[in-house]
């Protein structure tokens, strides 16, 4: 490890780095939107009151828990345009990772919903509140604030799994792909890496401390 | 429930056999090939660290036909850079273990001793020649361009402008293709093996590597044809890490011999001139005159 280098590696391209970083974010930012989306819906499936509907939602959970999200990116992107749906690369990520996510934080409301208790449910249908009003305004708020914390977790795991597309086929320009062209062109492996790992730290540090203080702000500690 | 004392040992002796396992696997290594002794070289020459070691461990890529790539029904890695390898583990008269590589971590490889010699397709330039040392080139190859049949834009390489371009990570045609064409844009990936899925996806509009493995891909995929001339020169060298005594010099004596004695064209004519229905001579142009012209550039 070579320090000079290691600072002559922000002064040189330091940009580059930086346009990955916010490329990087750019996706994350995306691709949680989508992954709290189906996340959402698909919490109330698994808690409907039909078997069938509950299994649609069992079923998603099982496959996109575990299906590794590599397996999943070739998937959807060779995949659809095989078949002939021109998806792009940054599209085809921000779908792969929300719906991986997706997956993990439908079981994370879930915990919430089942925290909240049917005491609420119930009170809420003698409102006479419709079903999707009983969760969208009285059910699904008071367990995103219980489980604050492992969304917080979920949301620093797909910025490190963020990482996994940029060295995939799908050729995103994020933070690990300018570092992996950066190496091949400067060949300060170690340096190199220890700027992304960098980046990633601020990503996350930025994350938690977004968390944490939602949590301290919104929490309901029951 | 009550356990029996010695089960409370179960899941540490568990952990500790799951770990010797995993540490114990290497990144699927072939299997070494016996070869009868030679004369041992002196003692303090890198020659000698590798006779005692008892194995040459080239790096060498396994997607790249016909320079390095697996035979399907053994396993067993073959290719003219496979060949060029052999060379040098016969004349030291050790068997050779073949470690994957991409583009990517050749010179990684190297420097962390992970391999003695990589032979992968590796492009002579002067800013890898200050990581790594270069043999004598080996093999020069015309960079050219790979498109669909389809494709109505891209007749050759200066119409890669403002195209998709896919190339492999850490690969010298970068600079030769945004030499050519400035505006390209480039797709950098793992391997060929992911270009040619790109491109048969339209994900990308042309790919650009050596004319062999490109004319590889045209006999595999009808749909992909060769466009254009070939717009740069690559000499393929073998590098090793640097600062290894004698080391330099046997190599290129031993690629210069095996240049001189028929086996470069026996090889040629099977892995190249089979594919490209062409022939060639070997290259005689030294590292030193090589790198002298790239920075006279």
């Amino acid at each position: 490890m070579n320090l000079p280098e290691f600072w002559s590696i922000l002064t040189d391209d330091g940009d580059a780095l930086l346009r990955g970083l916010q490329w990087t974010l750019a996706l994350v930012v995306a691709a949680f939107a989508l992954a709290m989306v189906i996340g959402a819906v698909i919490c109330v499936l698994r808690c409907h009151a039909r078997p069938g509907v509950r299994a649609i939602g069992t079923g998603y959970v099982e496959v996109f828990r575990n299906v590794p999200l590599l397996v999943l990116i070739f998937a959807i992107y060779l995949g659809l345009r095989h078949s002939g749906l021109a998806i792009g690369s940054f599209a085809a990520a921000v779908a792969s990772l929300g719906m991986y996510s997706g997956a993990y934080i439908a079981e994370a409301l879930r915990s919430g919903v089942i925290a909240v208790g049917a005491a609420q449910f119930e009170a809420a249908d003698a409102l006479g509140l419709s079903r999707s009003m009983v969760w969208a305004e009285v059910v699904l708020p008071q367990a995103a604030r219980l489980v604050i914390a492992p969304l917080g977790n979920l949301l620093i795991g797909m910025i490190k799994n963020s990482a996994i597309v940029g060295t995939s086929i799908l050729a995103v320009p994020d933070l690990m792909n300018q570092a992996r062209q950066l190496q091949s062109q400067t060949f300060l492996t170690t340096e190199t890496f220890l700027w992304a790992a960098i980046g990633y730290l601020l990503l996350t540090a930025v994350a938690t401390s977004g968390a944490n203080w939602l949590s301290r702000r919104f929490a309901l500690v029951r | 429930m009550t356990v029996r004392k010695w089960a409370r040992w179960l899941p540490a002796v568990a952990l500790a056999t799951v770990l010797i396992v995993i540490g114990s696997l290497d990144s699927a290594p072939t299997a070494a090939e016996r070869v009868p002794g030679v004369t041992p070289f002196p003692s303090g020459t890198a020659m000698r660290a590798i006779q005692d070691k008892g194995e040459l461990v080239v790096g060498i890529k396994f997607e790249s036909p016909p320079f390095g790539f697996k035979e399907p029904r053994t396993g067993a890695v073959i290719g003219f850079d496979a060949d060029a390898a052999r060379t040098i583990g016969n004349a030291l008269g050790v068997p050779v273990r073949f470690v994957e590589t991409i583009s990517s971590n050749r010179i990684p490889f190297l420097q962390s001793g992970r391999v003695d010699i990589v032979f992968a397709t590796m492009t002579i330039t002067g800013k890898r020649a200050e990581s790594v040392d270069f043999s004598d080139p080996y093999y020069i190859a015309p960079g050219r361009v790979l498109v669909k049949r389809d494709n109505s834009v891209i007749h050759g390489p200066s119409d890669l402008n403002g195209q998709r371009v896919c190339i492999t990570v850490g690969s010298s045609l970068r600079a030769a293709v945004l030499e050519v064409a400035p505006r390209a844009e480039l797709r950098e990936v793992d391997g060929y093996a992911a270009c040619s899925q790109l491109l048969s996806v339209n994900a990308v509009d042309a790919v650009v590597s050596e004319d062999v493995s490109l004319i590889g891909l045209t006999l595999q995929n009808s749909d992909f044809v060769l466009v254009g001339p070939g717009f740069t020169e690559e000499p393929f060298g073998a590098a090793s890490a640097k600062n290894r005594p004698g080391w330099q010099a046997f190599v290129n004596e031993t690629l210069a011999r095996m240049k001189a004695d028929g086996s470069w064209s026996r090889s040629y004519d099977r892995w190249v001139g089979s594919v490209t229905g062409g022939q060639a001579e070997p290259p005689t142009i030294t590292l030193a005159e090589l790198l002298a012209m790239e920075a006279a550039k």
